[in-house]
């Protein structure tokens, strides 16, 4: 659609001139003097690039073009559902722990897929976290969050 | 003769075999879930051969490097999500074509084209290491930012429909690959202060996020009631018709990744790029690419697979690690006691035969492990979604924690996932923002080292005969889309005229 086209592109738009202006700062550090080898080179050919694009974009798009040949609508619903899971899981991951946390997006993302037994709810969030977290913690030593469960599980 | 019976023979003792055989098993594992890298997978399990002897340590180092590569296949046809950065390119085709039900194809190919590539390579590495050796060490500053201006050229083919769009998320991900701080000057380029952000965004999460938790987003709202693509039965034995298709493509893309390997600091992502892009430009039908073509796969994997003997001949040759993997390899040898470089060969000859024998059976496994598991896999596609996403999504958040054991990639991780989730409903493509992520830094450090060499002379970058013909290479790659109508369109008349 035209109109998701207009919004894309003045974002971009946005961003690159904000890119553009803000690394004019980087070009004379050290005093490098020429713009040939400052750090904003690559940063503004980056954002000039974008700003061009852009403007191609926005101009197709007020021109009524647009490569978009089917609706392709967000479902806001299930977007800010999916948002505040992953918003949740992150701010629990650390003082919950992996395990309990894992279990319990797993839980809620199972349900909202359409399973609606619960005991294979309650089975397969216990199960599935237990095994990736074994595998990566005792088989790989990655180090991942324990815990409400730092002193039940064991340490590599 | 003699030398190479010892060396089989070595290889196929009881212990060895089997380590090489866990090794390729255990790297196919790794490279398929995403977040997890060959290079991790290699530096993990390098400490055990610490009591091992260095044919059996370094040989089953290698099956994990060949399985790891080839690894990241399965989840960027089945998932389209890259188990490791070499298989990005891999996504462009494969997946499309597991959506179309023919997951089981995909990963057929993708394993021929693999193991053909990483034999190929292995041949290469045996016959005319040396070679290659003394080519790849010609390249200097301006032929590394050739290579990756030639790399970038590449987001033209793989923008589908929109020129612009891709050409928009490509500058996009040269932007976010700027992130950090600068190499040469020092300065904290957008980091707003934030400590974080002073070595920019890990190319491996923001990976995850755009192709993985974006496919999360996509998933919990297309497919609420657990929809899944009927898989169509393809036997283990590839058709004779498909083997006809990739032959060429999966032979000429190994020789490619085998060179593009041994030049030190590339790397299977590149390679996979590189040959994916010229498959397409130099095919009849390239509008074929993007939609589950064969040659795309057999490109993309027969190139990251050949880069694992490329990256051989620079570190058995001179010592100098051809890619990240090689480089903890190396470690290997200095655990072993042992000393890569010219005098391994004559110090330790029956170690080297050992390593190509090794190599090459690690490629055949390889082969045979991909094709027997690979049932197994597709059946990842016809289990319910409300089993796999919310493994998809555990999964991407280890992966992304384990690189550096920071809750920062997390966020990155999501971030980009965001990011990736709009862009694909703006149908902005999300491929080229990787590629740029990942030949961006190659070419801004490269460009203003050359800079730096020659006092600010610009004239550096066309006095080099290689880079100049990278230079127009990336010229024709990028004009090829407008110049091919016009050149088809003079041809029909020039045919309506006679």
């Amino acid at each position: 659609m035209k109109k998701r086209d207009l919004i894309y592109s003045i974002l971009m738009l946005a961003v690159g001139v904000f890119a553009f202006i803000y690394s004019g700062q980087y070009n004379n550090v050290l005093g490098l003097g020429s713009g040939s080898t400052g750090g904003g080179l690559f940063p503004r050919m980056a954002s000039g690039g974008l700003i061009v694009t852009s403007l191609i974009i926005l101009v197709n798009a007020l021109r009524g073009k647009s490569d978009q040949e089917e609706k392709e609508s967000i479902k806001w619903n299930d977007f800010l559902i999916t948002l505040g899971i992953i918003i949740a899981y992150y701010l629990l991951l650390k003082p919950v722990g992996f395990i309990p946390t894992s279990a319990l997006v797993t839980g809620i993302l199972m349900y909202k897929l359409g399973c609606r037994k619960w005991w294979v709810i309650v089975i397969y969030s216990i199960i599935m976290p237990t095994i990736i977290f074994c595998i990566f913690y005792y088989g790989m030593y990655v180090s991942l969050p324990l815990g409400i469960l730092k002193d039940i599980i064991p340490k590599y | 003769m003699s030398d190479v019976m010892i060396a089989f023979s070595t290889v196929f003792t009881p212990l060895n075999f089997l380590l090489l055989a866990c090794g390729v098993f255990g790297g196919i594992m790794i490279g398929a879930l995403p977040g997890l890298t060959s290079t991790m997978g290699v530096a993990l399990l390098l400490p055990i051969t610490y009591g091992m002897k260095p044919e059996s340590g370094i040989v089953m180092l290698l099956g994990i490097y060949c399985g790891a590569i080839y690894g990241g296949s399965i989840s960027a046809c089945l998932l389209n999500t890259p188990g490791t950065p070499a298989s990005a390119a891999t996504t462009l085709d494969g997946h499309p074509m597991a959506k179309r039900g023919e997951g089981a194809r995909a990963l057929t190919i993708s394993t021929i084209s693999s193991a053909c590539g990483g034999l190929i390579s292995g041949i290469l590495l045996i016959l005319i290491a040396p070679v290659i050796a003394k080519f790849a060490l010609k390249f200097s500053a301006t032929e590394f930012f050739a290579l990756a201006v030639f790399g970038l050229s590449i987001i033209v083919s793989i923008s589908n429909k929109s020129i612009a769009k891709g050409l928009g998320a490509g500058f996009l991900g040269l932007l976010l690959a700027t992130v950090g701080l600068d190499d040469i000057t020092g300065a904290l380029r957008f980091t707003f202060g934030n400590s974080s952000l002073t070595t920019g965004f890990e190319l491996i999460p923001a990976m995850i996020g755009l192709f993985a938790i974006s496919q999360v987003f996509l998933r919990i709202e297309n497919n609420a009631r657990g929809e899944v693509v009927e898989q169509k039965k393809y036997s283990v034995i590839p058709t004779k018709s498909d083997l006809k298709t990739i032959a060429t493509t999966a032979t000429w893309s190994g020789v490619l990744g085998a060179f593009i390997g041994a030049i030190p600091g590339t790397g299977g992502d590149i390679a996979a790029f590189v040959s994916y892009n010229i498959a397409k430009r130099t095919s009849r039908n390239p509008e074929e690419y993007g939609t589950g073509c064969p040659r795309g796969i057999a490109a993309s994997e027969a190139a990251n697979n050949g880069t694992t003997g490329g990256t051989l001949i620079p570190l058995l040759t001179l010592a100098v690690p051809g890619d990240s993997t090689t480089a903890v390899l190396l470690g290997a040898f200095t655990l072993q006691g042992l000393q890569a470089g010219p005098t391994l060969f004559t110090q330790h000859a029956d170690l080297v035969n050992t390593i190509f024998v090794g190599f090459m059976v690690a490629n055949v496994l390889m082969l045979i492990l991909g094709l027997v598991l690979m049932r197994f896999y597709v059946k990842a596609l016809n289990v319910a979604n409300w089993f796999i996403t919310p493994a998809i999504l555990i999964l991407c958040v280890v992966g992304s924690f384990a690189i550096n054991k920071s809750y920062f990639d997390v966020i990155v991780m999501f971030a980009f996932g965001i990011l990736g989730y709009f862009l694909t409903k703006m149908k902005v493509p999300v491929s080229p923002i990787v590629l740029a992520f990942i030949l961006g830094p190659l070419a801004e450090k490269n460009f203003r080292r050359a800079l730096l060499i020659s006092r600010g002379k610009y004239t550096v970058f066309f006095t080099r005969p290689l880079t100049v013909i990278l230079f127009v290479l990336a010229i024709i790659s990028l004009l090829l889309p407008t110049l091919k109508p016009l050149i088809d369109r003079a041809r029909e008349k020039r045919k309506a005229k006679q």
